[in-house]
């Protein structure tokens, strides 16, 4: 069984302003990650951050669907040799009423194996483990 | 065995909770849990071998205790991407807010 991640946001600025810091490499990785983005189909980026635990650092992404100031999709491919993740992320940007962008993010494609370290563990032994792996913070 | 492998197991999960509290050889762990020692030193093995529990040899005995690092792989994706993408998603609207006043 699959999980998804769903956030709505509202932005100030128009659809298309919001479009340039989803797709523009300097804007995107001014507030998500050091990128190489193309808004095109097919195009191979990566996304790269600090290492996290035994994850290092590094998403690795195809562009999977683009319409121009409306919907962009990617994969989201990283995690550790054993634990692997292979997610989708998708945008979605609609005009607001009055002014401003409702910005639609969809993450999904996590499997139970993601959230295992979650379900296994109580909340004591999970406040342990954090602090022994130093996860709390990307 | 993997880490996930390594803790499936209810009791094993048990006798590491135990080990994070302190180091302990198999006579110790014998008298805190309802199980044999070959079931203990069974579960320590399966420990060992993921990477989560160590070793050590005093005299006749073998203590063993928790590998702090062993616990790295256990980054729960969803959990973290929930906090990382509202985190993320504040800094988008500041830059926004800076786009419009430009």
């Amino acid at each position: 069984m699959s999980k998804t991640i769903e956030v709505s946001y509202d932005l100030p600025g128009p659809p298309a302003k919001v479009w340039r810091a989803l797709t523009e490499p300097k804007l995107l990785g001014s507030w998500l990650m050091e990128n190489d983005i193309k808004p095109e189909v097919g195009h191979h980026f990566m996304f790269r951050s600090k290492p996290m635990g035994d994850w290092d650092g590094r998403v690795a992404c195809e562009v999977l669907e683009v319409v121009p100031h409306e919907r962009l999709v990617y994969s989201w491919r990283g995690g550790s040799g054993k634990h692997v993740l292979d997610t989708t992320v998708t945008w979605t940007l609609a005009a607001k009423p009055g002014g401003g962008t409702r910005l639609k993010l969809e993450h999904a494609g996590f499997t139970d194996d993601n959230a295992m370290a979650f379900e296994m563990m109580g909340r004591g032994w999970r406040e342990k483990a954090g602090a022994l792996a130093e996860l709390s913070e990307m | 065995m993997d880490v996930f492998r390594a803790l499936a197991d209810p009791t094993r999960r048990a006798v590491f909770e135990q080990l994070t509290r302190g180091e302990a050889t198999v006579k110790d762990l014998t008298k805190k849990f309802d199980v044999s020692q070959p079931a203990i030193s069974q579960h320590l093995g399966a420990l060992r071998k993921g990477g989560l529990v160590v070793e050590r040899r005093e005299g006749r005995f073998t203590y063993y205790r928790v590998e702090p690092t062993g616990l790295r792989p256990l980054v729960n994706w969803i959990e973290h991407y929930q906090a990382f993408w509202l985190d993320r998603l504040a800094k988008l609207k500041a830059l926004m807010q800076e786009l419009e006043d430009e």
